[in-house]
């Protein structure tokens, strides 16, 4: 297994993964690619920002360690909490330290989504205006003050941040504020190459200028040489996403379509995607490298 | 101003059967009275000329063919209002504040001229008839104009909606949060973000 670097010694790189649509392998690819890092000794730090339909606790490597809690609080309890308030001291309340793998050489934490067992998260999302609490709230501070508070505290060298599909506002802000590295994800079908498109220009004019990795998923297997259908889709892409690596291509496969595995976490990769999630954490960790020589 | 009813009526009618003679001698009553009034410094008749022509500004966008559909009537009601209210009346500075709905739908036209009503919904996150509904109250107190392009609507501050937003007192329930300490928030990258950095929509910064 590669090997990445010391941990907690690099500067943390926040990786915000995103999709224009739901059902492409957002979620998956993210949980892979903790994985791997973690496997190979990496301090990683999840949140997930997709209060809409939160996913990331369900994964049982994600599960806390030691005692298992049937709902713990999360980003949105420490929003809820900072709103006309002094910060908290500590994060602890919000994040739990995953179970991970035995053989793991490095440690995973989880910001959840929050409690959403509980009627105040509703509550919470439904009386909750992104603009308003951005813009008058002091959100965008808030949110700083989190992105260096998690640095401080748990000294991760990745934090991944899974947003909701589509164009809401917390994944603007994940994205364009928070994130040093936008991984975009996308099936290869029109309307989600148009979509990300927009993502992508949008994030080439924001002031904190992410980098952007590509990621096309999943991709059935259909013929790829010259002049099929997919080395076409491959043509445009490199074409219009300009300056832009190569993407990452993600295969598809029905088992993993009908029950997300973790497939690095398996020894033979019985699905042949292990390997495309190593090569994608290759790539994040090449724009983290490019990104800190920047 | 008894007789203003009467003319505004003529009017409607006259622009219903596209009657152009009753068309401009309707307009030639209704501008030369906005012109006494202001001249005779006629607060009453300033005010009952408004409600009024805010009124006559939406049927003209529908039927009038003689000119620009019901820009003279929002014109004639911005030049009463500046040219006659020494103060703002209270009903829009009750409007205003933002932590009510109608101060951030005023807002969000401030910060983007010519938004739909739909455009709205979706930022203020209310229904459509919630937002139609306080839409018709901010018209109504001339703060805001509507402007129909094809089959949408498109909304703009009126010059008396700017002139409240920026005249407007804070008070108990509009205050900023005190100011709070971020110990954690790195200083150089708040100075990339700005000060008060508007919210990063991804619609917001696209290109085509």
């Amino acid at each position: 297994m590669a090997e990445y670097g010391k941990p907690g010694t690099a500067a943390a790189r926040f990786v915000a993964f995103h999709s224009c649509q739901g059902g492409v392998g957002r979620t998956l690819a993210l949980a892979n690619c903790a994985r791997v890092l973690a496997a190979s000794g990496q301090r990683v730090v999840l949140m997930d920002f997709d209060l809409e339909a939160p996913g990331l606790q369900h994964f049982s490597v994600f599960a806390p360690k030691g005692t298992p809690k049937q709902a713990h609080p999360g980003f949105a309890e420490y929003l809820a909490a900072c709103v006309g308030n002094e910060p908290p001291d500590s994060l602890k309340d919000y994040l739990y330290e995953c179970k991970g793998c035995p053989e793991d050489q490095g440690r995973v934490w989880l910001m959840p989504a929050g409690n959403h067992g509980e009627p105040h998260y509703r509550e919470c999302l439904d009386g909750c205006t992104w603009n308003e609490f951005y813009t008058r709230r002091d959100g965008y501070r808030i949110l700083e003050n989190l992105r260096g508070h998690l640095i401080a505290e748990y000294r991760p060298d990745y934090v991944f941040m899974d947003t909701h599909a589509g164009f809401s506002e917390l994944s603007g802000i994940a994205t364009h504020q928070l994130a040093d590295i936008a991984v975009l994800v996308f099936s290869l079908g029109e309307p989600n190459l148009r979509g990300t498109l927009r993502v992508f220009h949008s994030l080439r004019q924001t002031p904190l200028r992410p980098r952007i990795v590509l990621a096309a998923s999943p991709v059935p297997a259909v013929p790829m040489d010259k002049g099929s259908p997919f080395y076409e889709k491959m043509q445009w892409i490199r074409r219009e996403f300009q300056d832009a690596a190569k993407p990452s291509i993600i295969p598809y496969h029905p088992v993993l379509a009908f029950d997300g595995r973790i497939v690095v976490d398996e020894r033979d990769d019985p699905f042949s995607c292990g390997l495309a999630y190593r090569k994608l954490v290759d790539m994040i960790r090449e724009a983290a490298d490019a990104q800190g020589g920047a | 101003m008894d007789k203003l009813p009467h003319h505004c009526e003529a009017y409607k009618k006259a622009l219903q059967a596209n009657d152009i003679e009753g068309i401009h001698e309707a307009k030639t009553w209704l501008t030369s009275a906005a012109a006494t009034a202001i001249l005779k410094q006629d607060t009453a008749a300033v005010r009952a000329l408004r409600a009024r022509l805010t009124e006559l500004a939406g049927v003209a966008d529908h039927f009038d063919i003689t000119g620009k559909p019901g820009d003279r009537w929002r014109t004639l009601a911005d030049i009463l209002y500046v040219a006659a209210e020494n103060s703002p009346p209270a009903e829009p500075l009750r409007l205003v504040p933002p932590g009510k709905l109608s101060g951030s739908i005023l807002k969000h036209i401030r910060e983007q001229a010519g938004l739909t009503p739909n455009e709205l919904a979706q930022r203020c996150q209310k229904n459509h008839s919630h937002i139609s509904n306080e839409l018709k109250k901010l018209e109504s107190a001339g703060l805001i104009r509507k402007v129909r392009k094809g089959r949408n609507q498109h909304l703009f501050l009126s010059a008396q909606g700017r002139e409240a937003l920026d005249g407007r007192a804070p008070s108990a329930g509009d205050r900023e949060p005190p100011t709070v300490n971020y110990p954690h928030a790195d200083p150089e990258r708040l100075n990339k973000l700005g000060e008060n950095p508007r919210l990063p929509h991804l619609f917001q910064t696209v290109h085509g």
